[in-house]
């Protein structure tokens, strides 16, 4: 499954459009993790549990949104846009979504004379 | 003795998170500055698409992210800020360092890519609640773009970036810390 942010697929040729399909999951800290990050925000800088935790939940959710493609027929999701919002305490909701195609070679790869 | 020293206890603390802080800070952004230089023939842009006659062959969705905290002493200048007003430098450096890692660790998932376009950054604001009252754990920076690959020979002057621009940065580095 290709993944873009922009409206195409660079090299290629989008033959058909899915429409939107989006991947989320809620995840909440790890009580260990929220310990070390409470000794680390003594000095502050990185949190590394929280930053592997957020990456970690923000690829479930864009498998899951390549899921839902694939089952549409796709085999690429342009357009991809990332939202994270607090939604209860503690927790978190990672969401991602995009608009679903099926793309092809564009057959003229070489380079412009 | 211990009775007089007890009071001064919570300050020495925060003076030296303060110094520990300060040194974490200086480390890290002496090592941005060496992993920018190392990836200024791979340019990052906020265009769609990039000007450059080129073919593209190849694109992925990159990412890259990070969560920084805050340290008391900073906190401290923020509780004084919300009295008198006025810029909060020593935040505006920690976002700075926290959107200049995110760049670099989009830029390293993908060590193929020549080029990554339309970059966008989000930032979100991580909280715990305890005792119904809100407290700021950190805040995640978040850098996404596509990464493309040109055909042909590799080129190494993708872009228009020269040494005398590396970062898209406006806070002064300078030793200072807020007020």
């Amino acid at each position: 499954m290709i993944l873009t942010n922009v409206e195409i697929v660079p090299g290629k040729r989008i033959v058909a459009h899915f429409g939107l399909v989006t991947g989320n999951t809620v995840r909440a800290k790890h009580v260990g993790k929220d310990i070390m990050a409470g000794f680390k925000n003594l000095v502050g800088g990185e949190l590394k549990g929280y930053t592997e935790l957020l990456r970690e939940a923000r690829e479930q959710a864009l498998e899951r949104m390549s899921a839902q493609a694939q089952e549409l027929g796709a085999n690429a999701v342009v357009n991809v846009r990332f939202s994270t919002s607090s939604v209860a305490q503690g927790a978190s909701e990672l969401y991602v979504y995009g608009t679903a195609v099926y793309v092809e070679d564009d057959g003229c790869l070489e380079e412009p004379v | 003795m211990i009775v007089l020293l007890l009071p001064g206890l919570p300050l020495m603390m925060v003076l030296l998170t303060y110094v520990v802080a300060k040194k974490i800070e200086g480390a890290h952004l002496k090592a941005l500055r060496e992993r920018e230089r190392a990836t200024l023939h791979r340019p990052a842009t906020t265009e769609k698409r990039p000007d450059t006659a080129r073919t593209i062959v190849h694109g992925e969705l990159a990412t890259g992210s990070v969560v920084v905290s805050i340290d008391p002493f900073s906190m401290f200048l923020v509780a004084l800020h919300n009295v008198f007003g006025g810029e909060i430098l020593c935040l505006e450096r920690l976002v700075d360092r926290g959107r200049r890692e995110a760049t670099l660790r989009m830029k390293e998932s993908c060590p193929d890519a020549d080029m990554f376009i339309n970059l966008h950054y989000e930032t979100s604001v991580l909280a715990t609640v305890s005792e119904g009252k809100q407290n700021l754990a950190g805040v995640e920076v978040l850098a996404s773009s596509t990464a493309i690959q040109f055909g042909g020979e590799k080129h190494r002057d993708v872009g228009v970036i020269n040494s005398e621009m590396p970062v898209l940065r406006k806070v002064p580095e300078a030793d200072h810390y807020g007020l």
